[in-house]
């Protein structure tokens, strides 16, 4: 019998492995499988609609849309807890494990190589538009003040889109404009 | 003993006067007088935690002692399984050409408003809580030179859900948009529950009002990455995020109306599913210093903005060369 008032909390709170007495025991896997809708195996059928969701076992109750809209908030509660979502756990024999490691290790090693090159190019872009400064102040002041000109604010195009694998439908558009020259074009 | 009367130490270690002590091998039906040449010894308090044994069973050793990040533990949860268009759209591309547009050469650490130290003119100065900061009730961080370490780049996103109709009807209203945002992020919600009781709103205390998630990573990218392109395109007399919004350290947020999260793909596909959605907040944590390069990051992840910009915590050419002139650097015209 669960009655609603306690069952939010119940259901809604956070989750952290812990042996202490007033927690749930082991953390459950409350980080999402974010499952699409399943309908609850067991029929939960509800009577009572009250304040109060009261659960029975075994009771039919007939008709109604008050009905319905429960069976919809309780199939809403059991996708958002964790209950029967949770994978078996792993269990890797003793070579299983070392091949594990071995794949795993040298991913990481994949990761953090390309994570160094990257910082690396930086690093140079950096320091060589440092020193191209460094250069053009000693070579000409007006040259330098003007090259120090920012615009304000700085805004990247549309244009300038995340790139998607497979092209787009007009892979090249020679008559582009940017859209404000586009806009004064249509004004004259 | 003095404060703990719960405590009784077993042997009586107290230092009584001679006399005292005669008296009271004399005198048993007496009380004790107050001990004013006493010391009292201080015993451990022993925090007693409470425990569940069960959970101690050797069957469980070794569920405890796997750690997180492992893939035998039972809290281990993939991360980099799908390839990240927008996370390697942003190495790639943008990073490099943000280091650009953010360069200023010969920059120099733009200092925040910090607590003043008192001058001293009283006696009541000393050791006195310093002053707040002029010009501004807490302190702000300092504005650091911009280098190739920290380029500014999205660092989580903040989704948050306020549910009117929770306050109104019933606590149960804000469950669709609980498991709506559970769908759309890929992260279970927190809830959110009201702190204050007003009685005008209808509003008590620890009332579920709605639900907030935090998610990072791959997840935050992907995110991003669908209302870029499929959800903001879809809105009806959609420009752009205002140029105004940011909290001045390079945080921008904005909302979507009930009618707007519909276009999430997870929400469009099954309409039935979800018929009492409401409105998100949504707040893009940055690593930039200020608002305005938070802004150019953003348009160059695909995010457009419009108005007129707003430009707080962005030091002025006439505050940059105060700063210089304290240090000896004069510009000479």
């Amino acid at each position: 019998m669960i009655v609603a008032q306690g069952f939010f909390r119940h259901i809604l709170r956070p989750r952290t492995p812990s042996i202490f007495a007033n927690s749930s025991g082991f953390g459950d896997a409350s980080s999402a499988f974010a499952p699409s809708t399943t309908v609850p195996q067991t029929t939960i059928d509800v009577k009572n609609c009250t304040g109060t969701l009261m659960f029975t076992r075994g009771k039919r109750s007939r008709g109604g849309g008050e009905t319905q809209q429960k069976q919809k908030m309780v199939n809403m509660l059991s996708l958002i807890s964790p209950r029967r979502k949770q994978p078996r756990r792993i269990k890797l024999s003793y070579e299983d494990l070392l091949r594990h490691r071995t794949v795993h290790r040298a991913w990481q090693l994949v990761v953090r190589t390309k994570r160094q090159e990257r910082r690396l190019e930086l690093q140079k872009q950096y320091f060589k538009m440092k020193h191209a400064c460094d250069e053009l102040r000693k070579t000409s002041q007006i040259l330098y003040q003007s090259a120090m000109e920012k615009p304000s604010p700085i805004r990247f195009p549309m244009e300038y889109r995340i790139p998607t694998v497979t092209p787009p439908r007009r892979i090249w558009n020679a008559t582009w404009k940017p859209p404000a020259e586009e806009k004064k074009r249509k004004t004259l | 003993m003095a404060g703990r009367p719960h405590l009784k130490p077993a042997s009586g270690a107290y230092l009584r006067s001679f006399q005292q002590q005669q008296q009271r091998q004399q005198n048993f039906h007496t009380t004790t007088p107050v001990n004013k040449n006493s010391i009292s010894i201080v015993h451990p308090v022993h925090h007693r935690i409470r425990y569940k044994k069960n959970q101690l069973q050797p069957a469980y050793k070794d569920i405890l002692n796997t750690p997180k990040w492992d893939t035998r533990s039972h809290l281990f949860r993939p991360q980099y399984t799908q390839h990240s268009r927008l996370e390697e759209h942003y190495n790639s591309t943008i990073a490099p050409d943000l280091l650009l547009a953010n360069f200023v050469h010969d920059e120099r650490v733009i200092p925040g408003r910090k607590r003043q130290e008192w001058d001293g003119s009283s006696p009541y100065h000393i050791n006195r809580q310093k002053r707040a900061p002029a010009g501004s009730a807490v302190e702000t961080p300092e504005i650091k030179p911009r280098t190739f370490k920290n380029i500014p780049a999205l660092k989580a996103i903040w989704v948050n859900a306020f549910v009117r109709e929770a306050v109104r009807v019933n606590q149960e209203r804000a469950l669709p948009t609980m498991v709506m945002m559970q769908q759309i992020t890929g992260k279970k919600p927190r809830p959110v529950f009201s702190k204050s009781t007003i009685m005008t709103w209808r509003l008590r205390k620890n009332m579920m009002v709605g639900a907030k998630v935090k998610i990072q990573g791959p997840d935050m990218y992907q995110f991003f990455a669908t209302l870029v392109e499929v959800v903001l395109p879809r809105i009806k007399d959609f420009k752009g995020v205002e140029n105004t919004s940011g909290d001045m350290f390079g945080n921008v947020s904005f909302g979507l109306e009930p009618t707007d999260v519909k276009w999430f793909p997870e929400v469009e596909g099954n309409p039935d599913l979800w018929p009492n959605l409401a409105g998100l907040h949504i707040t893009l944590v940055t690593g930039a210093q200020t608002d305005p390069e938070a802004r150019t990051m953003l348009s160059a992840l695909g995010l457009p903005f419009v108005g007129k910009e707003r430009l707080y915590n962005v030091p002025s050419l006439e505050a940059l060369e105060v700063i210089d002139r304290k240090r000896g650097i004069i510009y000479k015209d």
